[in-house]
């Protein structure tokens, strides 16, 4: 657990009172020190700035804080293949089944430090309800285990589950004041007087982690856009910034093996509707001049009806590119050609030694060195 | 030759070019498995072999029978792939051992690059060529790396890496990452064959990692050796797989 | 698995009473050898370059098996393979 990311990603708060304005006037967030003041979530910013009046005042950037979420997501995957990451600062590994869990969990620690600048508080637990709880109760660098999880839970406040204010009410005025009284009442009783989510919130208060991880997957960049200023009439020009779209999405699908049969091309036009063209083709496309050699195609032979504000170029269904490999193995195959180019390539460069065909000369023989014979291929 | 008019426009694009909107963001499908013959060893990935397009590593001490598996593997490859490529920058690669194992000595090209930075611009080469199934033989260069998971990615070619030890920049370009431990031998009317080794699997972006299966390892000793068939499994708890199915191993 | 060396890498073997390797001295197969198996091989020796070679397989350290030879030319010891 580190602090909300939109604190973590701005280094110089670090140690700062400071709050966090989520874009209507309410606090998202509080550091450390301005919490330590009073302010909370949700507080009005006046309300804040009475409360901790030399706290710094930032506003929410969500894109810039998703991407940092993204950077951790994938930072802690190399620890694990199952992660969770939130905006608030929590982060969870499933630790199952990994042979060595204290270097995943060394690994995260740093992986976090470093996205955050502090030493995130770590918790470890047989799931994930309470391995947060505990996390929020480590010390900093420090790991805080559980291992019997409903004698944890048991004396923590109702506040720690997720539930709304007025829920949160309901439960005070039914005298249940901790997780234990939560659990003691059980789930069809919490049911009954707060719907699913008094039933989930037992459960949780019983340690039965009856909410899996949310496990990241990496986002793979399916479209570009480009917005053009001034709109563009031209033909060529349109072309050209075809080209450059096609390239730059032709990158990021290869950097994943990716490919599509669907293309979709969306041209922003100005003052109307934006018109698009969409094909499924025969086999995955993934590479600048397939991609281009279609949608330039389409753009020869479109007339839109006014100046070009925006192009878009998707591959919205995602295949594995390396598919197509599969059909040349079996024969005409057309990467044969590149691999014999790429070595022949490589003899150019080192000499003919480089790439070797194997020969059998005596294979019978007991001396080794006289079996086979390389030979430049 | 791009008229006046056209060179304006392209320039005010240049000026404000830039800026892709992540327009979708979508999940990429699973790794295709090659089978490697050994069903202990398939189970290991969580997808039945190992993984097309991308970096695999077997890792582990030397004697822990590593090279073994990986050469067994390349001779599978050679059946079945076009290309097969070994690099193999130290000379230590012997052909005698995937022959024993049924290759398709046709299909299989030997690299011997000069340098280790010249090994690794050759992994890539290949592996962006789309070579079937490369096998390396030592430890790349770090700028390689990254280079080489996406041209192994882009073309479905199937990488190999054997290692001594744990490399960092490797274990970041792995998808599956499989160690070995010589735990025993495996003895033979009084004598040491070979390793009794433990396959784990340590890392696994495709599937949990942790789980294991022990080898029975025959290396070929003596000067001379029948042919030998191709793998077979002996199933029981945990799983033995002996690579050489020849009772005689003697000269 | 077997990395054969080439060229074979010379070392220093010292025999026990019955003429078995015992210990290999050459880095990085120094260490006590122990004898697995055993075998000649002579070949060519109709030519002018006859090879004859007295073959042992050790395993080394507890931990590597390896083909050591001597040279019965020359009375060299060599390390010629490596089992992984």
């Amino acid at each position: 657990m580190i602090p909300h990311l939109e604190l973590s990603r701005r280094p110089e708060l670090i140690g700062r009172p400071a709050v966090v304005d989520d874009g209507d006037g309410r606090v998202l967030t509080a550091s450390e020190e301005a919490a330590a003041a009073g302010v909370r979530q949700g507080h009005t910013l006046r309300q804040a700035e009475a409360l901790c009046p030399p706290a710094a005042l930032v506003g929410a950037d969500p894109v810039a804080t998703s991407r940092l979420a993204e950077r951790i997501a994938a930072e802690l995957s190399e620890h694990a293949p199952a992660v969770e990451v939130r905006l608030d600062g929590r982060a969870w590994l499933d630790l199952t089944g990994i042979p060595l869990p204290g270097r995943a969990i060394a690994g995260a620690r740093r992986g976090l430090r470093a996205a955050a600048g502090v030493e995130p508080r770590l918790g470890l637990a047989p799931g994930p309800f309470a391995a947060s709880l505990a996390a929020a109760r480590a010390r900093p660098g420090r790991l805080l285990q559980v291992e019997d999880v409903p004698a944890f839970l048991s004396p923590l406040p109702v506040a720690e589950l997720d539930l709304s204010a007025e829920q949160l009410e309901r439960l005070d005025l039914l005298g249940l004041r901790t997780l234990g009284a939560v659990a003691a009442l059980g789930p069809r009783q919490l049911e009954s007087q707060l719907g699913r989510a008094g039933r989930t919130a037992a459960r949780l208060a019983r340690g039965e982690e009856p909410l899996p991880l949310t496990p990241w997957r990496p986002l793979i960049v399916t479209g570009v856009r480009c917005q053009l200023e001034p709109p563009v009439e031209d033909r060529e020009a349109l072309l050209f910034v075809a080209r450059r779209l096609c390239g730059d999405l032709a990158e990021k699908l290869g950097a994943s093996g990716a490919g599509g049969r669907k293309v979709r091309v969306r041209l922003g036009v100005d003052g109307g509707a934006p018109e698009a063209r969409e094909s499924v083709v025969r086999h995955p496309l993934s590479s600048t001049q397939e991609l281009f050699g279609l949608v330039s195609s389409w753009l020869r032979e479109w007339r839109p009806a006014a100046p070009i504000t925006e192009v878009t170029i998707e591959v919205p269904e995602l295949e594995a590119a390396g598919r197509r490999q599969l059909r040349l193995w079996m024969g005409g195959d057309g990467s044969a050609e590149e691999v014999r180019a790429a070595l022949e390539r490589l003899q150019d460069r080192h000499g003919t030694e480089v790439a070797l065909s194997v020969r059998r000369a005596l294979d019978t023989s007991p001396l080794a060195g006289q079996r086979y014979r390389l030979v430049p291929a | 030759m791009p008229t006046e008019k056209l060179q304006h426009a392209i320039g005010a694009i240049h000026v404000r070019f830039g800026g892709h909107a992540l327009v979708q963001a979508a999940r990429l499908p699973a790794a295709l498995p090659w089978p490697t013959g050994l069903p202990a060893v398939d189970r290991l990935s969580g997808i039945g072999g190992l993984p097309r397009g991308r970096v695999s590593v077997l890792q582990g001490a030397l004697g822990s029978g590593k090279l073994t598996l990986a050469l067994a593997m390349l001779a599978r490859a050679t059946r079945e792939h076009t290309h097969a490529v070994v690099i193999d920058r130290r000379r230590r690669f012997d052909p005698w051992i995937p022959d024993r194992l049924g290759a398709d000595l046709d299909a299989l090209t030997v690299v011997r690059p000069p340098t280790a930075a010249a090994a690794g611009e050759a992994a890539v080469a290949l592996a962006r060529a789309g070579a079937g199934f490369g096998l390396v033989l030592e430890e790349l260069p770090e700028p390689a790396l990254a280079p080489l998971e996406s041209a192994a990615a882009r073309s479905g070619s199937l990488v190999l890496v054997v290692a001594g030890g744990e490399q960092r920049a490797l274990a970041h370009a792995s998808s599956l990452t499989l160690e070995l431990e010589r735990v025993g031998w495996v003895p033979d009317r009084g004598r040491h064959v070979g390793p009794l080794s433990v396959v784990r699997c340590v890392k696994n972006k495709l599937a949990a990692p942790g789980a294991e299966a022990e080898l029975a390892l025959r290396y070929p000793l003596g000067p001379r050796l029948p042919a030998a068939e191709w793998p077979r499994e002996v199933e029981r708890e945990p799983a033995v797989v002996e690579l050489w199915s020849d009772e005689s191993a003697a000269g | 698995m077997t990395e054969l060396l080439d060229p074979p890498q010379p070392v220093e073997v010292e025999l026990d009473d019955t003429g078995r390797p015992r210990q290999v001295r050459g880095a990085p197969f120094t260490g006590p050898a122990r004898v697995v198996q055993r075998w000649i091989v002579e070949v060519d020796w109709w030519t002018s370059e006859p090879v004859a070679h007295e073959c042992w397989l050790v395993v080394l350290r507890e931990q590597l098996m390896c083909v050591i030879y001597r040279d019965r030319a020359g009375g060299t010891w060599y390390v010629e393979r490596v089992y992984d």
